[in-house]
């Protein structure tokens, strides 16, 4: 029978103790931040290369494909992007009409958001959390709390940020809450992730209010960490309780939560991520 | 010397497959094979020789699963000393077990990291949306630790039978 001898367990009682209080630290105070984001930073290196090799397969697989699929891809994207200029002629003619608007009405104008575009490097490393990581970080002016988008909807936001790199929650872990408003009508709820990237709970929506399965959820704005607008889900289905005030509401996300390739960070255009490097770089 | 550099060399180059075999992302339905690559390295190292890897080593890799998978700094690494505690205990017995009864074994160690980990995610206030895929999975570590270690055997020289 083997039985530790001293030396291991001191060691085991003060190793457990440094655990103990670097975790506590890091839950409750940022003194650890920096040193989290140097080791991330020295440990993002493994990400690059499983992620340069998923890529190399891709291509390889893609250089296969016959002339005849390209064309139709080719096709496909051409189709997709003719509709997007048509809409963005509308948009454009609407955003005058907007201005103009607000100047009669006296009122702010809207912000302009500036995006910058990031690749994915990784998806989901714990089954608990629905996070990505993304490869921008501090050098290009990524902040805490920053909206991330793909092409379709809000993504999430970022969550921690590196050197070279930063992790975003996505909208549907289930640690995160996002105000959101039915495009509709404009009533207020709160959008809060179940850990599937298939369905968003709707909250404290009481059971005589306007809802239809199919409406859509855009951001509300409100608490003024996302921008006002952006489409995040679609109801698909309400169930009502008799002893329950609120419906129990699930909805489907818009962005492609977990197929998404290259996403977009929102800057206001107020904190260019150009002109805050530089201005940084100055201080220094 | 130079057999004792080739120790550490072997159990480096180890580390560093399992943390490449952490970094695959897998999509939602393959969740069920995402193993703790790093703690079955290092388990195998604290069985075959628990006097070359030291708990301060099992505390390093703890921290490079915390950092990796950005968990709190720490988390991972106090259930990994827990087990390999645990480990280091029995490893005499674990060693001389035949390898069925060898990867029960480290399945239920496997399964107790898990469970710590449970608690400490309830204590910050993480909860786990499926946990028969999050407990489901040391179970299949019954399957897959035969394989690991007659791999990770290699680094060793020796090669052992099933």
């Amino acid at each position: 029978m083997f039985i530790a001898d001293s030396k291991v367990k001191t060691k085991m009682f003060f190793l457990v103790l440094l655990s103990i209080v670097s975790m506590s630290f890091n839950h409750r105070t940022h003194y650890l931040d920096d040193l989290y984001a140097a080791l991330s930073t020295i440990f993002s290196p493994f990400q690059y290369v499983t992620n340069s090799s998923i890529d190399l397969t891709n291509f390889i697989i893609e250089s296969t494909y016959s002339n005849n699929k390209m064309r139709s891809i080719n096709n496909k994207l051409h189709q997709k992007n003719l509709k997007y200029a048509a809409s963005l002629q509308q948009y454009n003619n609407l955003l005058y009409e907007n201005s103009r608007l607000r100047k009669l009405l006296n009122t702010t104008t809207n912000i302009k958001y500036i995006t910058l575009v990031a690749d994915v490097i990784k998806s989901e490393q714990d089954p608990y959390r629905r996070q990505i990581i993304i490869n921008r970080g501090k050098n290009d002016g990524i902040f805490l709390g920053q909206t991330v988008i793909d092409e379709y909807g809000i993504l999430g936001q970022v969550s921690q940020v590196n050197f070279f790199t930063s992790r975003v929650v996505l909208i549907s872990d289930l640690s995160h809450l996002i105000p959101v408003k039915i495009v509709r009508n404009g009533l207020r709820s709160i959008a809060k992730g179940t850990g599937s990237s298939k369905i968003i709970e709707l909250l404290y929506i009481q059971n005589d209010s306007d809802v239809k399965v199919g409406d859509l959820l855009v951001a509300s704005g409100l608490g003024g960490k996302f921008p006002k607008g952006y489409p995040i889900a679609k109801i698909i289905s309400i169930k009502k309780k008799a002893s329950d005030p609120f419906y129990k509401i699930k909805s489907l996300p818009i962005a492609q939560l977990d197929k998404s390739q290259e996403v977009l960070l929102i800057f206001k255009s107020n904190e260019d991520p150009k002109q805050k490097t530089i201005t940084q770089r100055t201080k220094k | 010397m130079i057999n004792r550099q080739k120790y550490y060399f072997n159990i480096y180059i180890s580390i560093t497959i399992a943390i490449l075999l952490t970094t695959i992302p897998l999509s939602d339905y393959f969740l069920i094979v995402e193993f703790d690559w790093i703690v079955l390295v290092v388990l195998f190292w604290l069985i075959i020789y628990p006097e070359k890897f030291s708990l301060i080593s099992v505390w390093v890799c703890g921290i490079i699963i915390d950092v990796m998978s950005g968990n709190l700094l720490g988390q991972n690494a106090f259930s990994l000393l827990v087990v390999s505690f645990m480990s280091i205990i029995a490893h005499r017995q674990i060693k001389t077990m035949p390898l069925l009864q060898q990867s029960i074994i480290i399945s239920f160690l496997v399964f107790v990291y898990r469970l710590i980990n449970l608690w400490l995610n309830g204590i910050i206030g993480i909860q786990t949306p499926d946990m028969l895929v999050y407990f489901l999975n040391p179970l299949l570590l019954i399957l897959i630790w035969p394989l690991a270690f007659s791999s990770l055997s290699m680094f060793v020289g020796k090669t052992y039978k099933f």
